[in-house]
């Protein structure tokens, strides 16, 4: 990096770290602090939605998942709009009216204590490892390709994080999103036309689509029904609406930001254009993905975009295989370039015929290279049996350090490093605001002063924001990111998604039978990730359906109070 | 914070406040639905021609 890149970079971050402190210094009370006071705009009640949503993993790993296996990935987006659309009805309002802190405090009025509880600690377990998982992943890959110490970006990163939002709460958290999600824009919104203009000369940008189409990047929409795909209009719309209500509806971390809205309007007109725009933007991010295909389409990509995978397979007794495959994917890549400029060729002089050739040719040269990719891949794991051999995280990132000029390079990794921030301060946020009202308040200390409850709520950001990094320094190897953190989410939203869908639609299920309903469902959705292979977005709708029948069930066979008395 | 004394098994009825641009929610909440309607057959229009 150069010293311009340096300088963009650190002065953005010094300067979100300042104003969040600056702007929101004071704050009197837990009210002020966990809800800053419900006085956020319905602007900023959809940019803080967006940004907590969309962490580092987003950015890192999203447009690597378009390089590898399309713009599929959209469809898992299309079940949001409903979900904002369903919540804005019912959970807005909801919450609203009873002035609670937490979604969780619902549950106890609505149930009992202990389901309160069950669905705090259910949130707590899973956004803790959330917490550590959107610190460590922007770090592992900044570590890998620009040769950081890993330990030192999980200290800058959790370390300034954990400040601001100790220090502003809430009103930290919204007004750093502002300026992420604008630093963000600016620099996904760059990378974009840098990488038009770094294609090669008489490549338009109809050319690039069709190159991208043509080798199947640009499958946005796959209407075939396979239960099995992970990644299809069925699975996004049904177990996307799921995962969307669960996450939007239940996680704290996200209800906490549409909560601090000023009224029931204010929140409602968030979530609604969080609805609007959520889709195109995750399209846009893809489509860089796509189009960084295409570049890698006229300059040869490395054979594997992990450098320090790469230097532990070339340094083994394997290096001589390696390197013959290097040449293999030079030589096979070289011959797909000429068949695609013979495709874009034909396809401006309205040759079907010819075209239709050029592009069986170049995909059956993009199998060919699938297949030395595979051979490299089975080369590292023989070099180093616990070799990671997804790459999928780098490819963005190694685009970036590798062709954009300086200071491009400093303005796209502070886009990253605001998305992680802005994700893991509303996490922060979220575990602290849930384990001080709904845990310390609740069931410790029931009587303690405004002033009390503050301190504890400083004491609780800090003390997870110190939980998020020692588990950030601890764990290294995670796969695909953004699946991941999907996939755990993935675990316990069905089952918090059904405690809260009984709560607020089915008014003759008691506690108890929803508390036992949900141990169940929470164990057959751990056994359905152990011992099956159903693709993750299932286990949403398994968790939520399986608690809902079950718990009518219960109800249903339960005795009944009152019922021996009169036998 | 008074949560604990509130009843929660019936909440209040929701008197609705009027949204920005449209006059009722109803509107809003169509707008969404057929904006990601058009957004599927964008896609769809859009993975079909450059495929």
């Amino acid at each position: 990096m150069s010293s311009l890149d340096w300088i963009v970079l650190s002065s953005f971050l010094l300067f979100v770290v300042a104003y969040g402190v600056w702007k929101t210094r004071g704050k009197k009370d837990i009210k002020d602090y966990l809800l800053a006071n419900r006085s956020t705009p319905w602007w900023a009640v959809t940019l803080s939605i967006m940004a907590t949503q969309a962490s580092a993993i987003t950015f890192l790993s999203t447009p690597g998942q378009a390089y590898v296996d399309g713009m599929r990935f959209v469809q898992f987006y299309l079940g949001l709009p409903i979900a904002m659309i369903v919540l804005s009805v019912t959970a807005v309002p909801l919450f609203h009216r009873l002035k609670v802190y937490t979604a969780y405090e619902y549950l106890e009025g609505r149930f009992d204590l202990k389901n309160r509880v069950l669905g705090s600690v259910l949130f707590l377990t899973q956004r803790g490892l959330a917490a550590g998982f959107t610190i460590l992943a922007p770090a592992l890959i900044l570590s890998v390709i620009l040769g950081w110490d890993i330990r030192l970006t999980v200290l800058i990163i959790g370390g300034l994080v954990t400040l601001y939002t100790a220090t502003g709460g809430t009103d930290a958290v919204n007004k750093t999103h502002l300026l992420q999600m604008i630093i963000i824009s600016l620099g996904m919104g760059t990378a974009l036309v840098m990488i038009f203009r770094l294609l090669p000369t008489g490549v338009s940008l109809f050319d690039a689509a069709t190159v991208a189409g043509k080798m199947g990047k640009l499958n946005a929409i796959t209407f075939d029904f396979d239960w099995r795909d992970r990644y299809s209009f069925w699975t996004g719309l049904i177990g996307g609406t799921f995962l969307a209500l669960s996450y939007f509806g239940t996680d704290q971390s996200q209800v906490q930001r549409y909560l601090a809205g000023r009224s029931i309007a204010e929140s409602r007109m968030g979530l609604l254009t969080n609805g609007l725009v959520k889709v195109p933007m995750q399209f846009f991010i893809l489509f860089i993905g796509a189009m960084i295909f295409v570049f890698y389409q006229f300059v040869t990509p490395p054979l594997f975009f992990n450098p320090v995978e790469t230097e532990a397979v070339k340094a083994s007794v394997h290096a001589a295989e390696y390197t013959r495959l290097e040449s293999e994917y030079e030589r096979i890549h070289q011959a797909k370039q000429v068949q695609l400029r013979e495709m874009l060729s034909a396809s401006d002089m309205g040759d079907q015929a010819r075209m239709q050739e050029a592009t069986l040719t170049a995909r059956e040269a993009q199998a060919d290279e699938l297949e030395v990719r595979e051979q490299a891949l089975a080369l590292m794991r023989q070099a180093d049996p616990s070799a990671d051999t997804n790459d999928t995280n780098y490819i963005f990132l190694s685009f970036v350090v590798t062709f954009l000029p300086a200071g491009l390079i400093g303005l796209v990794l502070a886009a990253i490093l605001s998305a992680s921030m802005s994700s893991t301060s509303a996490e922060l946020n979220a575990l602290a605001s849930t384990t001080v009202v709904d845990i310390y308040k609740r069931i410790f200390k029931k009587d303690g002063s405004k002033r009390h409850y503050l301190v504890m709520s400083k004491a609780a950001t800090v003390f997870w924001g110190c939980y998020a990094i020692m588990f950030a320094l601890f764990a290294n190897r995670l796969g695909s990111l953004i699946e991941a953190v999907n996939i755990l989410g993935s675990l316990f939203y069905g089952t918090i998604l059904g405690i809260f869908l009984l709560a607020f639609y089915v008014k003759r299920v008691g506690g108890t039978a929803t508390f036992l309903a949900a141990i169940i469902a929470e164990l057959l959705v751990i056994a359905c990730f152990v011992f099956t292979d159903i693709p993750y977005l299932w286990y949403n709708v398994i968790g939520c359906v399986v608690l809902v029948l079950l718990a009518l069930v219960i109800e249903s066979v339960k005795p009944r109070k009152g019922a021996a008395v009169q036998a | 914070m008074d949560v604990d004394s509130q009843n929660h098994e019936r909440p209040p009825e929701v008197t609705e406040e009027p949204p920005p641009l449209f006059k009722s929610w109803s509107t809003w909440y169509w707008v969404v639905f057929l904006n990601l309607i058009f957004l599927i057959i964008l896609f769809t229009i859009f993975t079909r021609v450059f495929s």
